[in-house]
């Protein structure tokens, strides 16, 4: 029984990871409905330049964070700017857009690569953790504040979006980007807003995990990136409370499965369910029914 | 001379591949991307015959082949329910989920991959030279440009082309669109395991990493560089895509950095063809991508 705990809390843990990415790039697909697969470029350029201006320079720990949250709000403005706006302008759909941010994706971490090497890198020297005990489960202080910001996170953006005006606004522009600017909403501000926020969150999430992992690399951004998109789908699509709490599950499944099966299978597992779910229940496990899947 | 050679054997292999998918893509409109997963699977269903059984050259190109086809017949009975980006993210999962079998299985030789594949045969003859080798690849190739050009030149070519551009109407006139993306699939299948063989055969030794996630994304970037719809096209991007890493060895750059730049050059091309020439170098239409 404390061995399932374990797993579960290990999954908890796993889940929070994947929900704050997952908040960001839910958050993008909200206003955009483009796939921004490029979060995961943004999220490796943030967690090196958080480390950049931490250890390279010197600066401790707020500065990385400061670093890592500006860099990462910028890129995804220009990435926003330079590339899916003039598309949306010129009337293509958001899922060409989705085959450029592959190309994004893959540029950013090769650039990585070149700016900073392609070894890993040693963000915190771990080891000195202080263990505590849960009951019957034993964690880190790290774990903790990581299942914290992700749970206050993901509520915090559960309310933006339910409650205020721009929240609303966002998610309205979402569904219906011609009819938002019919009613004078201000769309291109409020999907530049959305993209600086989302990759600014990512940006967050980068430092934070790169602080709990301990190693960041360049190709860090690509097996997030499709966990990410794993936890968006399962949860559940345009709805950013929804694509955390399929991080959760996501992380909770995966720990829980390699407690009977060889954690080897850990991502073939992770995408049968995705698989699973895109066919018996497209629109996710906590997203409203009727979403735009399938024909 | 043997690397010319060499090279010219690849842009054969991914001319193959291009063109296989390009039936998908720039016909029918599903934009998949497992085909790195079927092409691994020609190679690894190859290279464990040849080791274990027969490296008799047809033999082994039918079975993988078929083998290519039942794993693809897999990924499309349920990918094929869903539409453009589910589509490509279900494919995007099955891709994974191959890559995956290849890194852990025992009999694939997991991230080692399998080596010593010995040289193929054919009525008593060996492929061992490059020159055989090339020459060997250069044939698939053609053979699957033909075909697939007498394909989408057909009636068939025709009904592939409506589902693209409007489903509804093809289902209202009583035809199954469910099997003619079915169809389409199988025969996209063959050549790219075919393709697979080939490798197998040329390289004589193989590991997953050959067939990941980014192999799947190089080989859309054929496509769409090449032009959506295009055969030409995708053999034309083929050979510029392969033989412009090779020019770019001349540069005085670090060897460290090369594969990264490589890597960056083949997504700078992905998203400016994506965003500026969406019907590629010679497309058919700019509205495959729309």
């Amino acid at each position: 029984m404390s061995a399932f705990a374990q797993f579960f809390f290990n999954g908890v843990v796993a889940g929070s990871v994947y929900a704050l990415v997952a908040l960001g790039f839910a958050l993008i697909f909200t206003a955009s409905r483009v796939f921004h697969f490029a979060h995961g470029g943004v999220y490796a350029v943030s967690a090196f330049a958080g480390y950049t201006a931490m250890v390279v320079l010197g600066m401790g720990l707020l500065a990385g964070f400061v670093a890592a949250t500006v860099v990462g709000a910028l890129l995804g403005l220009a990435i926003n700017a330079v590339l899916y706006e003039p598309m949306k302008a010129g009337g293509v759909s958001p899922f060409v857009a989705m085959i450029s941010s592959f190309g994004v994706l893959i540029i950013l971490s090769n650039l990585v690569a070149i700016i900073w090497g392609s070894n890993p890198t040693v963000l915190s020297p771990g080891g000195q953790a202080t263990i505590y005990r849960l009951g019957p489960v034993f964690t880190t202080g790290a774990q903790l504040r990581i299942i914290g910001f992700a749970v206050v996170l993901a509520v915090l953006l559960w309310i933006f979006f339910r409650y205020t005006r721009l929240g609303i606004a966002i998610r309205a522009m979402g569904n219906d980007a011609e009819l938002a600017e019919v009613v004078g909403m201000p769309s291109r501000r409020l999907r530049d807003i959305s993209f600086v926020v989302g990759s600014a969150l990512v940006g967050v999430s980068a430092m934070l995990i790169g602080l709990t992992v301990g190693i960041i690399d360049f190709n860090m951004g690509f097996d997030i990136m499709l966990m990410a998109t794993v936890a968006m789908i399962i949860g559940g699509l345009g709805n950013v409370g929804a694509a955390a709490a399929g991080g959760f599950v996501l992380g909770v499944i995966q720990n829980v499965a390699i407690w009977k099966i060889e954690s080897k299978w850990q991502l073939a597992i992770s995408f049968a369910i995705l698989i699973l779910v895109l066919l018996f229940r497209p629109s996710g496990l906590f997203g409203e029914r009727g979403s735009a899947i399938g024909q | 001379m043997d690397y010319v050679i060499y090279i010219g054997n690849l842009i054969a292999i991914y001319a193959t591949l291009a063109i296989s998918l390009n039936l998908l893509v720039g016909y029918t409109g599903l934009i998949s991307i497992a085909q790195a997963g079927v092409y691994g699977i020609g190679a690894y269903v190859t290279a464990l015959l040849a080791l274990n059984v027969t490296h008799d050259l047809l033999i082994t190109v039918v079975l993988s082949a078929a083998a290519g086809v039942l794993v693809s017949l897999v990924v499309a009975l349920p990918a094929l329910r869903l539409r453009n980006e589910y589509f490509l993210i279900a494919t995007l999962g099955f891709q994974s989920i191959i890559f995956s079998v290849f890194m852990n299985l025992d009999i694939t030789g997991g991230p080692n991959g399998l080596y010593g594949i010995p040289h193929a045969q054919l009525l008593g003859m060996t492929f061992k030279s490059s020159l055989a080798k090339f020459l060997l690849a250069l044939a698939l190739a053609a053979i699957c440009y033909v075909l697939a050009r007498r394909v989408t030149r057909s009636p068939f070519g025709r009904l592939l082309r409506a589902v693209r551009e409007d489903q509804t109407a093809v289902s209202s006139l009583g035809k199954s669109v469910f099997l003619i993306k079915f169809t389409i699939f199988v025969f996209s299948a063959i050549f790219a395991a075919a393709a697979g063989t080939l490798y197998a055969y040329s390289i004589t030794a193989i590991d997953p990493i050959a067939f990941n996630l980014d192999e799947s994304i190089f080989i859309i970037t054929l496509v769409i560089v090449g032009g959506t719809g295009s055969l030409n096209g995708s053999v034309l991007a083929a050979a510029l895509l392969i033989l412009l890493p090779e020019a770019i060895k001349f540069l005085p750059i670090p060897g460290l950095i090369a594969p990264q730049l490589r890597q960056i050059m083949y997504g700078l091309l992905l998203v400016f063809f994506t965003r500026f020439r969406r019907q590629g170098l010679i497309g058919e239409y700019q509205d495959v991508l729309r």
